[in-house]
């Protein structure tokens, strides 16, 4: 066997509970985050996944209530915030971190908010796996903010939940389309480099593609024993 | 989608697996029908039934976990593992029907007039599958805890309970319906829940740019092309060689009716392995963190995808891991019950007593592994691979050149077996990742293969009169 790294990509940060409330206000949307830390986290790196359709700005963080401050490090179409926070003096305390934010969405039928979360996987403490992630979503209009993906469950008007493992990439609602502003492209977009990524892709699906009528071409040609009497002589 | 939902539609598919048992009973009231179907099996439910033996939660749970871990080029098993189907469908399944048998260790009884061969290669086959069952067990568990929120001890047992029931109920025959229900599951719930996916994650293009991002090894080459060898050899070869698809050989009526399944069940695998593919790439740029990349498949089917068709992928795990379960059940039930008891044993046994000692056989069997999967030794896809490896290294040789080379002999066959699964553990314990330049399955392989042939050519030839039935020629 190869090795337990597999696991996780990096050391799991034990968490609490995490709660997302998500206020969707027409061409923006509000998005405050708030995680529950058991124990003091020294250095927490953010990030979260930018597309074609959508800014992210005005971000705001505080640590149990005293303002962060962050240096910004794009790899597109991820954004990393570290936060340059001198933390020593916290002691063992657990740790409440706030992060607020804007979305400006443009005008599409389906926009992917992006959610600003920690560079690493959140692990309960105690073994069960068990949904620490609260997810809500609000909306000032019956007709858009529709979350889509995640799953959500309507819990009000205009107002809807999930609860969650882990923290989505993003949250995708539905936008809206107004024909006087030129609207976003339909499907949603992420740039940036893959590196042969969809050749690559093609490349296999299409071995497969191929391998199949090959074998049945080979396989149906009738030869020396396939009759049953043969066989069962 | 509720864990009430979720377990509701498990108890109606044990409803219908029972069904399934109760119909096939009588005709599974024999040893030929209980282990082998009745050797009735043609293209398409043979197909369904070599697909469902390889397509086990290693694939469906691991695999996905595999690929949201180490991105795309893990893929590239698929076709390289195919190239091992192709030495079962041209090499092993021809000569291997001629025997008429009931499980791997006829074979090798009946190569090698040795009754010690054929014991040896059931205590092998039952320690390999051991270790296999337990991955198995690893993912329903890992499903059953989160979907049910129950903890994973109780997770497993369930699992072990459900596997165990419609083996008892079932043999081949159940075992056969059920690889035809896990193939419409599997495909109808990918064909729905892969441009689900397509459409919320942006495109293919929009995933590479994502996961490009995150790591380029994602994108590009995670394993390298020796690692993806190493794999590939072990599940390749084992595959030509597995005890289980070789019961579904025997299980299906003719040589025509063999190749042909064989390229039904290419169908079925390539559709699943592109599905998998996606499903892995695309949860993690959904939810690039997870505690556990095993959770990728239970988090898509009860969080990502809306329910019914959550319900179905999570409906289609139960039933991969259920019926590979199963099979490895059997297979093990076998070993126990004709190979051990009734050739060796108490040779004087009644067939209804032979088929009793099976249905006791798995009920016992399904206990052991169970330990094995409380500890979880690692990602559930590493637990697979681990287990081809040890059985290829016992198998593969004394299986194909024994069909092919006429001087094997008894002895050179129990030093191959003996002399593979030894090396294949040592080199696993003192060989990381590769043992003198080789992977603990290729050094196995190695060792059996100069085993086999070294011992043979020192060794009293197997009577001429016992080799007719593999060399009709000479």
């Amino acid at each position: 066997m190869f090795s337990r790294e597999a696991r996780a990509q990096r050391e799991p940060l034990a968490t609490d509970s995490v709660g997302i409330d998500v206020r969707v206000l027409g061409d923006s949307v509000l998005v405050n985050a708030r995680f529950w830390f058991p124990r003091p986290v020294r250095a927490l790196d953010l990030t979260y996944l930018t597309n074609t359709c959508v800014s992210v700005s005005a971000i705001a963080a505080t640590r149990n209530g005293v303002p962060v401050a962050f240096s910004m490090d794009t790899t597109r179409p991820w954004v990393t915030l570290h936060d340059t926070t001198d933390a020593a003096n916290e002691g063992d305390a657990p740790l409440r971190y706030d992060i607020a934010y804007r979305v400006h969405t443009g005008h599409a039928t389906r926009v992917a908010i992006p959610v600003i979360q920690p560079a690493r996987a959140l692990d309960a403490r105690s073994a069960a796996v068990t949904p620490k992630v609260r997810l809500q979503v609000t909306s000032t209009s019956a007709s858009i903010g529709v979350p889509e993906f995640p799953r959500f469950q309507q819990v009000g008007a205009s107002r809807w939940s999930a609860s969650t493992i882990a923290v989505p990439a993003t949250i995708v609602v539905r936008g809206e389309v107004r024909p006087e502003v030129t609207p976003c492209d339909d499907a949603i977009r992420i740039e940036g480099e893959n590196d042969g990524f969809t050749w690559r892709f093609a490349a296999f699906v299409g071995t497969l593609v191929l391998w199949i009528p090959l074998y049945f071409a080979w396989a149906t040609r009738r030869r020396r024993g396939d009759d049953d009497a043969e066989e069962t002589a | 989608m509720s864990s009430a939902a979720f377990f509701g539609a498990v108890t109606a598919y044990i409803v219908l697996v029972c069904g399934i048992g109760l119909y096939s009973f009588r005709r599974a009231s024999s040893s030929e029908g209980f282990l082998v179907a009745g050797r009735s099996l043609g293209p398409i439910l043979g197909g369904a039934t070599l697909m469902a033996n390889q397509v086990s939660a290693g694939a469906t749970i691991g695999m996905v976990g595999f690929h949201y871990f180490s991105g795309i080029s893990y893929a590239w098993t698929w076709p390289m593992v195919w190239l091992g189907w192709l030495v079962a469908a041209t090499l092993v399944a021809p000569k291997i029907r001629n025997i008429k048998g009931l499980t791997l260790p006829d074979y090798f009884a009946a190569r090698y007039d040795s009754p010690a061969a054929r014991a040896v290669a059931a205590v092998f086959i039952l320690a390999a599958y051991t270790v296999m069952l337990s991955a198995q067990y690893q993912a329903g568990g890992l499903l059953f805890q989160l979907v049910g929120g129950m903890p994973y001890t109780q997770a497993i047992l369930l699992v072990a309970g459900i596997t165990t029931i419609y083996t008892v109920l079932g043999g081949m025959y159940g075992n056969a319906y059920v690889g035809l229900l896990k193939a419409a599951l599997l495909l109808g719930g990918y064909a729905l829940a892969v441009p689900y996916l397509w459409q919320h994650v942006g495109g293919i293009s929009s995933l590479g740019n994502a996961l490009h991002a995150i790591d380029p090894r994602l994108t590009g080459n995670w394993f390298g092309w020796r690692q993806l060898f190493a794999i590939s050899f072990a599940i390749g070869l084992g595959i030509a060689a597995a005890p289980y698809e070789i019961s579904a050989i025997y299980a299906m009526q003719s040589r025509r009716t063999a190749r042909l399944a064989i390229g039904w069940s290419f169908v079925f695998q390539g559709f699943i392995g592109v599905g998998i593919l996606f499903f892995g790439l695309a949860t993690r740029v959904a939810v690039p963190h997870l505690p556990n990349p095993d959770l990728g498949t239970p988090m898509l089917g009860m969080y990502l995808l809306p329910g019914w068709l959550g319900m179905l992928i999570l409906l289609a795990a139960v039933v991969t891991f259920t019926r590979t379960g199963g099979a490895i059940l059997l297979t093990a039930a076998s070993a126990v019950s004709h190979d051990l008891y009734g050739k060796l044993l108490r040779p004087d046994a009644d067939d209804r007593t032979k088929v009793f000692v099976s249905r006791m056989a798995v009920v016992v069997f399904s206990a052991i592994p169970v330990v094995l999967a409380f500890r979880q030794f690692d990602l559930v896809n590493f637990v697979v691979i681990y287990a081809a490896k040890l059985t290829v290294s016992f198998l593969f040789v004394p299986v194909l050149l024994g069909l092919h080379w006429r001087g094997g002999t008894r002895a050179g066959a129990l030093a191959s077996m003996v002399g593979g699964l030894s090396t294949c553990l040592l080199a696993s314990v003192v060989g990381r990742p590769y043992f003198f330049g080789l992977d603990p399955a290729e050094a196995g392989v190695l060792v059996s293969a100069v085993a086999f042939i070294g011992v043979s050519a020192l060794t009293r030839p197997v009577p001429a009169e016992r080799l007719r039935v593999f060399f009709p020629e000479g």
